[in-house]
């Protein structure tokens, strides 16, 4: 009676707890002379979808983490959006190395934070969603560390419905939680 | 009747401090309209700000609403919501005396399947820095307990938003603050950048201010305050630049009458330059002949600018050896790395043959201006070669290649004989300009020639089997006497 029992409380918990078994973390891709900025620019990210609010989404969700978190010192989006409309830089084109450097100048800032969001998907209720975090020196261009992540809002589930994320905006915060928790992992912010 | 002694004005002064240090020292939070992204990229949202207004009054904060930060951002045309610059931010602040900005992005809005998902973030004017950013979002669906007992509406999930979003406000809302205007440069016009000693200079300035316009504004340079005056929202003066070549700075000075306070900012350098561009001329793929620079085809004229400056324009021109302008060419900016001229006037047709003056003139920013020339030759024309055969008595063809005038010397020239079935009779080659006569045997039947001649340059002349015209050579004793024939009257006429 007691080995069944186990067994069938074994079977049980592998049923409901189906939905929580992957455990997928972003890809960080380190450059090989990287070193940790402190200051950076985080301009707009760039949209490869269909939804036109996404990127503007995750870009505000990722700027509050940043601001939030203690390792980087973020300059303040409007002096962003001022510079790039001074120099009418659009969002998603190249930054020339000029005006790369005019902004690092004028920002004081060590490092040009760039995102992509390349996939959004709604079919049902599950979200899937995919993008791509660039950290370049601002002075030289060259990448210091690209964080790709891609989630569904069905891998957050835990048993029954619980964990399962329902809103955009709730699967982008945990996976922006999830890129800073790897960065914080590498210690590559250089403020603290 | 009490009298209004020292004891009042004591009682004054107490009673003022009072009121003056039991003020709160709270913060003012001015909030702005959120961005609305579930309405699109352009979407706006009062209610979710309002609401955090109202949740912000009830701990004791002071706010300005969104829909009273209206007419400033009317006034201020500001187009954009969700962001707000460093200029604007400082108004804001003036305008309401506040020292906190509220702005933020209604990510996720669903009313029918309750969700609600918001970024704010806490702006202080004084240094425009981000002091405070916070995301919250929940939706029914996600807080619904097991077995669906407790269903959230859109009020509550509003609620529960709200109150996760001012959970953790920082120390700073508890503080209040007023600060000095601040300036920033928007655009600056200086003309010319570069310029003569003792010329004319013009400065005009736009100023973001956040609060009152000064009422004294100099441009400050090489030592000297000029007064600038206000035109529309520019400030504009003229001056003469300094004799003395150099680079000096430009500095603004901005004085407030009402308070003490005056700021310096620098604003940008001009030149003063007297003298003209220093530059030269090389000739490249011509040849040197005689002392002369020669070309047939085409040649480069390559400029050298030995000090490096930026050119305003340049004119190259061709003259003739009458001293008349056959090509022009003009252009602003800086030089070309060379000029290809192929021996062509301005419409493109080939000039010819004969020596030409080749002339640039460059002039730099500041109006000085500068002119270099060389003479070159040139030469496209073939020489004008012919063959005189002369038969002697001995039945002999003493013959001659008659060169006609041309401006270079030869170089080699070629030339065949052939009989009638295409036999080659002579050849003779030469790469000496010396033309000996050659003396051939006249054979039965008529004889061709081929005559190659080739300049220096390349230039070459080709007479191809062409019929030998002879001339009969006649002994001087041989030759008869010139009768004149006597006019004489016809009679029967």
């Amino acid at each position: 009676m007691g080995r069944r029992f186990l067994k069938f409380t074994l079977v049980l918990i592998l049923f409901l707890t189906y939905g929580c078994a992957s455990s997928r973390l972003p890809r960080l891709d380190l450059a090989p002379h990287y070193f940790r900025p402190c200051r950076i620019v985080l301009i707009p990210f760039k949209n490869e979808t269909n939804d036109p609010a996404i990127s503007r989404l995750l870009y505000r969700v990722f700027m509050n983490a940043l601001i939030e978190d203690p390792s980087f010192q973020v300059i303040p989006e409007g002096q962003v959006r001022h510079f790039m409309i001074m120099e009418r830089l659009l969002i998603g084109k190249n930054i020339s190395p000029s005006l790369r450097k005019l902004l690092a100048q004028r920002m004081k800032a060590q490092a040009l934070v760039s995102g992509r969001v390349l996939k959004l998907e709604k079919k049902n209720d599950n979200i899937k969603l995919a993008f791509i975090i660039e950290v370049r020196d601002i002075k030289t261009g060259k990448l210091l560390w690209s964080t790709y992540h891609a989630r569904t809002a069905e891998e957050y589930r835990k048993i029954l419905h619980f964990g399962r994320v329902y809103t955009i905006t709730g699967l982008v915060e945990r996976m922006v939680q999830e890129v800073l928790d790897q960065w914080h992992a590498k210690h590559l912010g250089g403020c603290s | 009747m009490l009298s209004k002694g020292p004891g009042f004005s004591f009682f004054i002064l107490i009673i003022g401090l009072f009121f003056l240090f039991s003020a709160p020292l709270r913060a003012r939070i001015v909030i702005f309209p959120f961005e609305d992204l579930s309405k699109g990229v352009n979407g706006v949202n009062f209610e979710v700000p309002s609401k955090i207004a109202r949740a912000l009054k009830e701990r004791g904060v002071e706010v300005v609403t969104p829909k009273e930060v209206l007419p400033f951002l009317a006034q201020n045309r500001i187009r954009w919501i969700g962001w707000v610059d460093r200029i604007t931010a400082i108004k804001a602040s003036r305008a309401y005396e506040a020292n906190l900005i509220m702005v933020g992005t209604v990510t996720e809005l669903k009313k029918d399947d309750p969700a609600l998902g918001v970024t704010v973030r806490l702006i202080r004017p004084k240094d425009y820095r981000v002091i405070w950013a916070r995301t919250a979002v929940y939706s029914g669906k996600e807080e619904v307990s097991v077995l669906a007992l407790n269903q959230l509406d859109f009020a509550a999930i509003e609620k529960q938003t709200v109150t996760a979003l001012l959970k953790a406000l920082p120390a700073e809302v508890q503080k209040g603050g007023y600060e000095p205007p601040v300036v920033e440069i928007a655009d600056i016009f200086l003309k010319p950048r570069r310029v003569k000693g003792k010329h004319t200079l013009e400065c005009a300035v736009r100023l973001d201010i956040s609060g009152p316009y000064p009422d004294e504004v100099f441009f400050v340079t090489a030592g000297q305050k000029i007064p600038a005056h206000r035109k529309n929202s520019m400030f504009v003066a003229r001056w003469l630049a300094p004799a003395e070549e150099g680079r000096y700075p430009i500095s603004l000075l901005l004085k407030w009458s009402a308070y003490p306070l005056q700021k310096k900012i620098f604003l940008s350098t001009y030149f003063v330059d007297n003298q003209p561009p220093n530059i030269g001329l090389r000739l490249v793929q011509g040849q040197e002949i005689n002392g002369e620079i020669a070309f047939n085809r085409y040649i480069y004229v390559v400029p050298i600018l030995y000090k490096s400056e930026p050119i305003a324009r340049w004119t190259f021109e061709v003259l003739n050896k009458n001293k008349q302008v056959v090509l022009k060419e003009e252009q602003p900016g800086a030089l070309p790395s060379k000029f290809v001229w192929r021996g062509t006037n301005t419409g493109g047709h080939f000039l010819p043959s004969g020596k030409y003056f080749i002339r640039l003139k460059v002039w730099d920013l500041a109006g000085n201006v500068t002119e270099k020339g060389k003479e070159v030759l040139f030469v496209r024309q073939p020489p004008l070669a012919s063959l005189i055969a002369q038969k002697d008595d001995q039945n002999k063809l003493h013959i001659k290649i008659k060169i006609g005038k041309h401006l270079l010397p030869i170089e080699s020239w070629r030339l065949e004989f052939w009989d009638a079935a295409g036999n080659l009779l002579a050849e003779y080659t030469s790469t000496s300009p010396d033309f000996k006569g050659i003396t051939l045997s006249q054979k039965k039947g008529p004889i061709y020639y081929t005559l190659e001649v080739r300049d220096i340059l390349g230039n070459r002349s080709f007479i191809r089997y062409q019929p030998l015209r002879t001339i009969v050579m006649q002994a001087s004793s041989e030759a008869k006497p010139v009768v004149k024939k006597e006019s004489k009257w016809v009679e029967d006429f």
